[in-house]
């Protein structure tokens, strides 16, 4: 078996009185979907923010090993590597296309944004990069040039995807992705990312509250209640078979699935 | 002229004289850093000059000579006050030619007249932050300065490209300050962008609302942003002036009746006047077009006109510059020596505008 390359290991925060995440460890391996499921308020984002460096932890560690093989540990090392490996090697999705996408500037520019931060000074290869990943996503190509501010929710969540993938990276952070989407939509964004993942080895974890996104996606899930992690395992088997009391509660709430 | 006693020398009182220096020690320490100093109120709006005139305030002393500039005119409305104010609250000498002042406070141009050591350029900035435009967040943007990350110059040029198919920023262009900040170089046209790059004086740029000072020390390299496939070009408009006939100088348009009329003129007015005034000597006085265009302030300080040749005439007046050996048509260049106008502007350096180790 391949090395993880993402180790979080008892990661703990507390957000005022809320405890928002205790004692939460996984393994992310390459090419890898992980689930995180739970209700609203369970800590799904705030484990999200605390793997990806955006929120400090108050214990724990989150062990990334990068394309050279050397292991940081995301909240301790230098904002400016943080920052770096977040752009290059790592992406985060967020839940409101908004606070990922520059509204204002063209779909392209968006795509390009990263490509331009890692040091790319040609003005055709960045544009032709940011057409082809356009194409990736299926958004037309004769949108390239609009500002995501004229797209629909659910291409804006196909342009942050694109923005994300476009410097090829070997881990997604993916933040309630479909929130918002009606269902055809939703399942289209599913099939792309799942798609993506295939193509290019890239790991993910995907935050939802929606088990069928979980099944449908994930090898692998983690339940969510309070902060903690209840339940984790094969994400067939624990949607099919769980254990714990609060996954059986959720498994059994799913309309129509009862 | 006296200095009224209500207030210190040059307006501003000592102590704050005093940390606006200490900003500026820092700003010159750290080229293109924004260092925030404690701005204060002036008489004038925001908008109008404060942050330059703050500067000013606290480097002119009594030996010093000042311009002011405004569109590149010494005689618009902005460049006149500030004159007079430092003319009542420092007693300042002031002058219009460029090679005299020893401080130059500018809003939106450096002086086509190269800049000599010794000088300091003061300009008036109304947005000091370079990445602005498309990271509102000052937070996020401190952060890029100190991390260096610049891919969102970049993505602002990107985003012109593909709007206009070329980089249409055509003032306040994004420079690269020693190689480490990213520095907005204030509404100068991109023309005069390449006049930052190793100029041997001090350009100091104060921001009087969002209280920054920055710098660019004597010889620090200061480069344009750009992709290597749309380089940077510092020109945009070819042509030359109506009334000096300038060829490598920065034009204005001004519409000159009612019917659509207009003539492209130099926007220095000390360059233009200082050209025409050695084109007069030169015997030029028909190609000089006195009643064409927008008046000159009929005060200014033009030197007197020597000896014309009349064998010096040439067809271009641009040719009165002379700087360029052997141009200067036939029969040009020898006599270009014995007419060598001196204009005031040159007369501390003994050098003419017809270069005399030409002939």
């Amino acid at each position: 078996m391949e090395q993880p390359i993402l180790r979080v290991r008892g990661l703990a925060k507390r957000l005022g009185d809320v405890q928002a995440c205790l004692d939460v460890s996984f393994d992310l391996y390459p090419a890898e979907i992980l689930a995180v499921v739970g209700e609203s308020g369970s800590g799904k984002t705030t484990l999200l923010k605390l793997v990806a460096g955006m929120l400090a932890p108050d214990s724990g560690e989150v062990l990334y090993t990068d394309a050279e093989g050397r292991v940081h540990d995301i909240p301790r090392i230098p904002e400016s590597l943080r920052r770096r490996l977040l752009r290059t090697e790592l992406g985060f999705v967020w839940q409101d296309p908004a606070d990922g996408l520059r509204m204002k500037i063209s779909a392209g520019g968006n795509i390009a944004e990263r490509l331009l931060a890692g040091g790319l000074r040609s003005f055709a290869r960045a544009r032709q990069a940011a057409a082809d990943w356009l194409a990736r996503v299926e958004l037309p190509a004769g949108r390239l040039d609009a500002p995501p501010e004229e797209y629909s929710g659910g291409m804006r969540a196909r342009l942050q995807l694109a923005k994300n993938l476009a410097t090829r990276p070997r881990a997604v952070f993916l933040d309630e992705p479909t929130a918002g989407l009606d269902v055809s939509v939703q399942a289209r964004i599913l099939d792309l990312v799942r798609g993506l993942s295939a193509e290019f080895g890239l790991a993910a974890i995907l935050v939802t509250h929606d088990l069928m996104a979980a099944r449908l996606l994930s090898q692998r899930i983690i339940v969510m209640k309070d902060g903690r992690a209840v339940e984790s395992g094969l994400t067939d088997q624990v949607l099919d078979d769980p254990s714990a009391p609060y996954t059986q509660l959720l498994v059994s709430s799913v309309l129509g699935e009862a | 002229m006296k200095i009224p006693a209500t207030r210190g020398f040059a307006f501003l009182g000592e102590d704050s004289k005093r940390r606006v220096r200490r900003a500026i020690l820092k700003a010159v320490a750290l080229p293109g850093y924004q260092v925030p100093f404690p701005g204060r109120e002036m008489p004038m709006p925001y908008g109008w000059g404060t942050g330059g005139i703050q500067v000013t305030a606290s480097l002119i002393g009594p030996a010093d000579v000042l311009k002011v500039i405004d569109q590149g005119a010494d005689d618009t409305t902005n460049a006149v006050s500030i004159r007079a104010f430092f003319r009542r609250t420092a007693g300042a000498a002031v002058t219009e030619e460029t090679a005299r002042a020893t401080i130059i406070q500018t809003r939106h141009r450096i002086p086509e007249t190269p800049l000599a050591e010794g000088q300091i350029m003061v300009y008036q900035v109304p947005i000091p932050e370079p990445l602005r435009f498309i990271e509102p967040r000052a937070g996020e943007t401190r952060a890029l300065h100190a991390l260096g990350e610049y891919g969102l110059v970049h993505l602002k040029l990107y985003e012109d490209i593909v709007r206009h198919g070329e980089i249409a920023q055509s003032y306040d262009y994004p420079v690269m300050t020693a190689g480490r900040y990213a520095m907005s170089p204030s509404p100068i046209p991109r023309f005069d962008n390449p006049k930052l790059d190793m100029s041997p004086a001090l350009h100091l740029f104060g921001a009087g609302r969002e209280k920054r000072i920055y710098a660019v020390p004597p010889y620090c390299p200061v480069r344009s942003f750009d992709f290597e496939d749309y380089p940077f070009k510092a020109r945009i408009r070819q042509g030359r002036c109506a009334l000096c006939g300038s060829e490598s100088s920065y034009l204005d348009e001004v519409v000159v009746d009612d019917a659509g009329g207009r003539i492209f003129v130099c926007s220095d007015t000390d360059y233009c006047r200082s050209r025409l005034a050695a084109g007069a000597a030169a015997g030029e006085r028909e190609a000089a077009p006195a009643g064409e265009g927008r008046g000159r302030p009929g005060g200014s300080p033009v030197p007197p006109a020597g000896p014309g040749s009349p064998d010096a005439g040439r067809s271009a007046p641009g040719g009165a510059l002379g700087d360029r050996c052997g141009e200067g048509g036939p029969g040009g260049g020898g006599e270009g020596g014995a007419t060598g106008r001196a204009p005031a502007a040159r007369e501390g350096t003994g050098q003419g505008w017809n270069s005399r180790s030409c002939a």
